[in-house]
């Protein structure tokens, strides 16, 4: 009854329903769709739901992950090394049977040394590594003694981003510099001990020469390390 | 009169006990122990120019031992002294150490430490001392037993002078030891010791810490006058040439002038 009634007061006066019917459409900017063969009606969607919202939203995430990965795969994985201060007396010592120069090359790594091998009376050469971590090398020594001239020569490594308690020691007492080859050598003398660092390449070198023999034997020896 | 006796007698007693309680507690905090010390570098550093001056320095003939604690051992400062006291000697008594020549015959100069000779030695020295047993590292008399059975174990007699009485350092005695290839345990209080670079008109002095009562060994002296240009002395400092046992600074510098030891022993084997 209801249905009927409603049909009858539509069927009045078609004309003024379709000219309010499209003044309602114009003021919502509503477009009139087909949709098998019905006329429809349809609200235009958001543009949050839209396809290019989507393309973007997922084109900027896809940025971010290269951002993030590209680095790490073109430093192959590695990271910056971060500075870092060790106690020697944490260290775990490992004594090796075979030379400073022998290590460097099992390793690869390019490390100078003092070629003393073949007149050394006694040479000792020592890893000291993280007590936590025994592939984490702190620092490495190498001792030599040439018995017939009394000259006993202590050889220290650290990386550039490693310092230790007892090797700090040495810098704070090299007040002097001398210029070999390029490389800046940090140095003092004491009748006692001579003691000496520098720097070349990846590593930091410091030599501490026991009794020597004049006041410029260390560099002597540091100069017969360098290339 | 007995009830004012029984009404005195626990309070009395009781002051007795506390009194008495409190000396012996007194006696035995004052003891001194000797143990690990980490040194604390960049202390100071001081630039002395002069005109000149003029040294007296010697230290015994090779040296001495520059030993260091045995990895896995705490607190051996005694037990390394110890066997750098033993390794030295064992030049002029050979059997100290069995089998083993602690000294290169060419040039005098000390062997490195040895795995399979120093070691095991400064390990029955660290037991002797009764090392870590009463407290932390060693006392005086427990340095001085340990080091003495040692020595009278290998069959030798061993004398101990101390050169130190309170302030006073008896350094004219010591010369003398020295100068007669004598060695010295020093038992010092935590306190300096100095590394001397040294150049034509100036010498650096850098100030090295020690954090603690640590025993060392000296073996030499290094007595230094400055002059300024007038020829005037401006400052005299007298140092000991030691051993300190310690991985950093194996060798340095201890100034007397003044002293903070507690003891100087001269060791004296026969």
């Amino acid at each position: 009854m209801k249905y009927k009634a409603h049909k009858l007061i539509e069927a009045k006066n078609p004309e003024r329903k379709t000219a309010l019917d499209n003044r309602i459409k114009n003021q919502l900017n509503i477009s009139d769709e087909t949709n098998n063969g019905k006329t429809a009606v349809s609200f235009r969607k958001p543009f949050y739901k839209t396809y290019r919202f989507f393309a973007g939203i997922s084109t900027a995430l896809a940025a971010v992950c290269l951002a993030i990965i590209l680095p790490v795969i073109l430093n192959n994985g590695t990271q910056t090394p971060v500075e870092r201060y060790c106690y020697a007396n944490d260290c775990l010592e490992i004594r090796i049977d075979y030379t400073l120069k022998e290590y460097a090359e099992r390793n690869n790594v390019s490390y100078l040394y003092i070629d003393w091998y073949d007149i050394a009376d006694e040479l000792q050469t020592i890893l000291y590594v993280s007590a936590d971590d025994h592939n984490d090398l702190i620092y490495m020594r190498e001792a030599l003694v040439n018995g017939d001239t009394g000259c006993n020569v202590i050889l220290s490594i650290t990386d550039l981003y490693t310092n230790v308690d007892i090797l700090n020691s040495i810098r704070a007492e090299c007040n002097n510099i001398n210029n070999i080859n390029g490389i800046s050598i940090h140095w003092n003398y004491q009748n006692i001990v001579s003691k000496g660092y520098f720097v070349y390449g990846n590593y930091r070198y410091y030599i501490e020469l026991v009794y020597p023999l004049t006041d410029d034997s260390i560099l002597e020896i540091i100069e017969s390390m360098l290339p | 009169m007995k009830k004012l006796f029984k009404i005195l007698i626990i309070p009395l007693s009781l002051a007795c006990v506390l009194l008495f309680g409190g000396w012996t507690t007194e006696q035995g905090a004052t003891e001194n122990r000797y143990a690990d010390a980490p040194i604390l570098s960049t202390y100071a550093s001081e630039t002395i120019s002069f005109s000149s001056r003029s040294v007296d320095s010697y230290y015994t003939p090779g040296g001495f031992p520059l030993f260091n604690q045995v990895n896995g051992m705490t607190n051996g400062c005694g037990a390394v002294a110890g066997a750098g006291i033993i390794s030295y000697y064992d030049k002029y008594y050979p059997d100290l150490i069995p089998d083993w020549n602690s000294y290169y015959p060419a040039s005098g100069v000390y062997r490195l430490q040895d795995s399979a000779h120093i070691e095991p030695m400064m390990w029955d020295l660290y037991y002797l001392m009764d090392t870590n047993v009463a407290g932390e590292g060693v006392s005086e008399q427990e340095f001085l037993k340990g080091l003495k059975t040692y020595i009278e174990n290998r069959s030798f007699n061993v004398n101990m002078q101390n050169v130190v009485s309170g302030s006073n350092f008896d350094y004219s005695t010591y010369k003398n030891a020295i100068d007669n290839n004598k060695v010295v345990a020093l038992l010092a209080h935590a306190g300096n010791i100095y590394s001397i670079s040294e150049n034509s008109n100036n010498d650096t002095i850098t100030t090295l810490y020690i954090d603690g009562s640590h025993i060392m060994v000296a073996y030499g002296y290094y007595n230094i006058k400055y002059y300024d240009a007038k020829g005037n002395l401006f400052r005299n400092d007298v140092y000991l040439i030691v051993a300190t046992g310690l991985t950093s600074s194996k060798t340095a510098f201890y100034k007397i002038n003044p002293h903070n030891l507690t003891s100087a022993y001269i060791v004296n084997i026969s």
